[in-house]
């Protein structure tokens, strides 16, 4: 039923009937909204798939050495894939949850070790060129976490991300540490002071991107939401705190197994 | 190092793969699609297949159901291989008689993993 009908159905059945004809003509159209998303991304991450296999194997010399003046280069493409491929998958992500009201996870037990590795992996030669100090703290002897093995990793990322964009200046620590039956993986940073109330609206879907006088970048609002939405799906939890001097700690907080 | 059938319609994937996979000193066989893979596999039996679940001709979930349904290619260990997200993928993998799967895009290090865990599999 298009909006045509839906009107027609306002004219003949009054205002019940035009409110349940729009609802199914927004329904249908969510529906086919979800569909034309999941295949657009699907046909986005071929190439990414593609591409990102190649600069893996350039830079791990699969097709002979690579010269090192080309390597930086190569580095630097290899973190942009990953951030491409990280945003297809959250597009894909939001797709499931808010068109088809459905999203399945694949939970299993991880080594806080691996998730960190994981995400710091594709990140950490973009820090050094950027010229950011990236710290990771992954004490031994925590516990195995519940996770979905690409999804914790990514929301990780997306911290780091986050850290790395809105920072003023010094390191980025990412740190692992036992919580009370979580691992709880804090990314601290130096940033811009923000109230309470702005720091809790940053973990919102949607969050509206954010201008401001003192950082110029703006927020999508897709990182920081998306992650702690589809964390929260598997017993995960996503805080974020800002001490008034901009002291920034974003804590993911993922269940430890049994 | 192990015989492998690579099933992926995406040229630039399935020769990435077959690079990556030669120099590990595995022997590669490339096919493009299902009904490919099933007779590729009855003829010169795998020790693993990576078979992606979209694909022509034939979907990655109904190809792996033939090799394990044939005597010729049921011992050949199964990884499927299929893009994040898609709901329900993981579960007709396994429905479909996948020993594991890798989610796209995927890295080296992820893939021999799941590789030798499966080949490691009796």
């Amino acid at each position: 039923m298009g909006a045509g009908a839906a009107f027609a159905a306002g004219l003949l059945l009054g205002a019940a009937g035009a409110a349940l004809a729009a609802r199914a003509v927004l329904r249908r159209r969510a529906a086919l909204y979800g569909r034309l998303f999941s295949f657009a991304m699907h046909e986005l991450n071929t190439p990414v798939t593609a591409v990102n296999m190649t600069v893996m194997n350039l830079l791990e010399g699969v097709f002979g050495e690579l010269p090192a003046a080309q390597r930086p280069w190569v580095e630097m493409t290899r973190e942009q894939v990953g951030r491409l491929n990280a945003l297809v998958g959250e597009i894909r992500d939001l797709v499931h949850m808010e068109l088809h009201k459905e999203m399945r996870l694949t939970v299993a037990e991880a080594a806080p070790k691996e998730v960190v590795e994981e995400a710091v992996g594709a990140l950490r030669r973009g820090f050094e060129l950027a010229g950011v100090e990236l710290r990771v703290e992954v004490p031994e002897g925590l516990p195995l976490v519940r996770a979905d093995a690409d999804r914790a990793p990514r929301s990780l990322t997306s911290l780091l991300f986050h850290a790395r964009k809105f920072r003023k200046g010094g390191p980025v620590t990412l740190a692992a540490a036992r919580g009370e039956g979580t691992v709880d993986f804090s990314v601290t940073y130096d940033g811009a002071p923000l109230s309470p109330e702005e720091a809790a609206a940053s973990l919102d879907l949607f969050y509206p991107a954010m201008p401001r006088d003192d950082h110029q970048l703006a927020a999508t609002g897709l990182g920081l939401g998306l992650a702690r939405a589809v964390m929260a799906r598997t017993g995960g939890e996503l805080d974020f705190s800002v001490e008034p001097g901009g002291r920034a700690r974003l804590t993911l907080r993922l269940k430890a197994a049994a | 190092m192990a015989r492998v059938l690579i099933v992926e319609d995406e040229p630039a994937i399935a020769e990435n793969l077959a690079a990556l996979l030669r120099l590990r000193g595995h022997q590669v066989e490339l096919v493009a699609d299902g009904p490919e893979a099933v007779e590729a596999a009855r003829k010169r039996p795998p020790e693993l297949v990576l078979l992606d679940v979209m694909l022509p001709r034939m979907s990655g979930f109904d190809a792996c159901r033939l090799l394990k349904a044939d005597p010729k290619s049921a011992k050949a260990k199964v990884i499927m291989v299929t893009g994040l997200g898609r709901m329900g993928d993981v579960e007709d993998a396994f429905n479909a008689g996948a020993d594991d799967y890798l989610i796209k895009p995927f890295d080296s290090e992820r893939l021999f993993k799941k590789m030798e865990k499966v080949l490691a599999k009796p």
